[in-house]
């Protein structure tokens, strides 16, 4: 069920909040054991907050689309009295005084928090896998991974366990889950959705945003998560717009099924009435290097006076957390340089394009563990693999929804990511809900 | 070593990490930080921090 659909019935008594926030609680109960999707489940308030909405619809009261929606909140967002773990050991016990800004905003248009997702330790990883909370699985065959850094929220979106989900996006950890589970993932322009009360990771490079299953959701969502003052308006209508298709770097060591359903998605648009143009993107390699050397270089300074407990982190995540004090501050400096030279010569290709079409991540959902992938006949590192088409956008601040776009012969879904001008949001929503 | 100076408490990798995943990282930051001093090398001096974070149209001037 979508959010607007579980509006609809809500509207017309169909279903009350109670009725919808139990089954979400009922799906928790029956598939949480197998996907591990939530690490906390606050069922009782949950109850109590949907029959205070119920009471709230009976009287004349409607907050909007996210009255009595039942969410999860990725557990690195402060909830006040409810333990938030950040996934990591350091913090199993840390129960916030104060709600997030995020979910405030969510909590006043009526959503009703049913529990907290879980997520690759520290937000610090792609693979969800974490050592402290256990494997978080993809429900489309749970050999997979669900991809991460924000793997509990998609699967608990893909599975009904909640009807929309919070994630954070450092190196692209809403749009890599939303790709392996199929489900929808926006990374808003950067700063449009206040961090306030959220654990950070890289503070120049950290996004919050909503995953959903649709668009349209989407779309609802980050209408409640941020001030609609600062985005620009969508355009009338899909023949307005221009979208660009990279004719260098994305297309190249990508899954051949990948490529043809992104390449049929744009086929579509152009169906619809968009224009499509093959453009030549700018140097993503050095937008990419300049990304990871910043997080490499933010997530140590953050983590550095934790690392007299280092026993308590993971071997993963602690390896990067070294790998960044090997980085020199002068060439963090350079990458922050360099980030703002690029993001003019990406301005400068917006200016013939309204939206630029790739691939979310360049293969399916790897299976767990696997720690290379075989892309285009060569053997790859599957954590660089899977960031390559994300990470920039962190560095570059641009909006960047990512939704499904078809399924390779084993029926593992494949996402397209849409990118934006900034604070265009709204012209993502409108060519990803014509598409759908 | 890649870094021109480490914390004198603390050794560059964990000890317990296995060489393979050492390696592994050690060899991705080679690569990545390689990359970037080529790109950055030309950066002229304009291109300064100030506006890093601002994504407004004003940022563009």
């Amino acid at each position: 069920m979508t959010i607007r659909e579980a509006g609809q019935a809500l509207r017309s008594r169909q279903i009350s909040c109670l009725e919808l926030t139990n089954r979400c609680l009922d799906h928790i109960g029956k598939l949480n054991p197998r996907l591990n999707a939530f690490i906390t489940v606050t069922q009782e308030s949950a109850r109590a907050r949907a029959q205070e909405l119920d009471r709230e619809l009976t009287s004349g009261r409607d907050r909007g689309p996210l009255h009595g929606i039942p969410i999860g909140h990725k557990d690195l967002i402060w909830t006040m009295g409810v333990r938030t773990t950040s996934g990591s050991k350091l913090f199993e016990g840390f129960v916030p005084d104060h709600d997030a800004q995020v979910v405030e905003r969510l909590s006043a248009a009526g959503a009703v928090m049913v529990g907290k997702t879980g997520l690759h330790e520290l937000a610090y990883g792609i693979t969800s896998d974490n050592p402290h909370f256990g494997t978080i699985r993809n429900p489309r065959n749970t050999e997979h991974m669900p991809g991460g850094s924000s793997g509990g929220s998609a699967v608990a979106v893909a599975t009904g366990m909640a009807l929309m989900a919070t994630g954070t996006d450092t190196g692209g950890s809403i749009r890599i889950p939303a790709s392996y589970c199929g489900v929808v993932g926006i990374k808003p322009t950067y700063g449009l959705v206040s961090v306030a009360g959220i654990q950070p990771l890289g503070f120049s490079l950290d996004h919050i945003g909503p995953l959903t299953t649709t668009v349209g959701d989407a779309r609802v969502s980050l209408d409640a998560l941020a001030d609609g003052a600062q985005r620009k308006p969508g355009p009338a209508s899909v023949r307005d717009i221009r979208v660009g298709v990279p004719q260098n770097y994305y297309f190249t060591q990508v899954a051949p099924e990948v490529r043809e359903a992104v390449h049929n998605a744009a086929t579509r648009a152009e169906g619809l009435g968009a224009r499509v143009i093959p453009v030549q993107v700018p140097d993503i390699d050095a937008i990419n290097a300049a990304s990871l050397v910043i997080l490499l270089s933010e997530a140590a300074a953050l983590y550095e006076p934790y690392l007299d407990r280092q026993s308590e982190i993971g071997l993963d995540v602690r390896a990067l957390l070294y790998q960044g004090r090997q980085v020199p501050a002068t060439d963090y400096v350079n990458a922050q340089r360099l980030r703002k030279l690029l993001a003019n010569e990406f301005r400068a290709l917006f200016r013939s394009i309204d939206c630029l079409f790739t691939p979310a991540t360049p293969i399916t959902a790897p299976r767990i563990g696997q720690r290379e992938v075989e892309v285009d006949g060569e053997m790859l590192d599957t954590r660089l693999v899977t960031t390559r088409f994300a990470r920039g956008f962190n560095a570059l601040g641009f909006p960047a929804l990512a939704m499904p776009c078809g399924e390779s012969p084993e029926g593992m879904p494949i996402g397209l990511q849409m990118v934006g001008r900034p604070f265009e949001e709204s012209l993502l929503f409108t060519l990803g809900e014509a598409l759908e | 070593m890649l870094g021109s100076m480490q914390n004198q408490d603390t050794p560059p990798f964990p000890l317990d990490l296995p060489k393979d995943q050492i390696e592994r990282v050690e060899k991705i930051l080679e690569q990545v930080l390689t990359y970037l001093r080529s790109q950055s090398r030309n950066l002229p001096p304009q291109a300064d921090l100030a506006l890093t974070y601002n994504l407004q149209p004003e940022a563009d001037r």
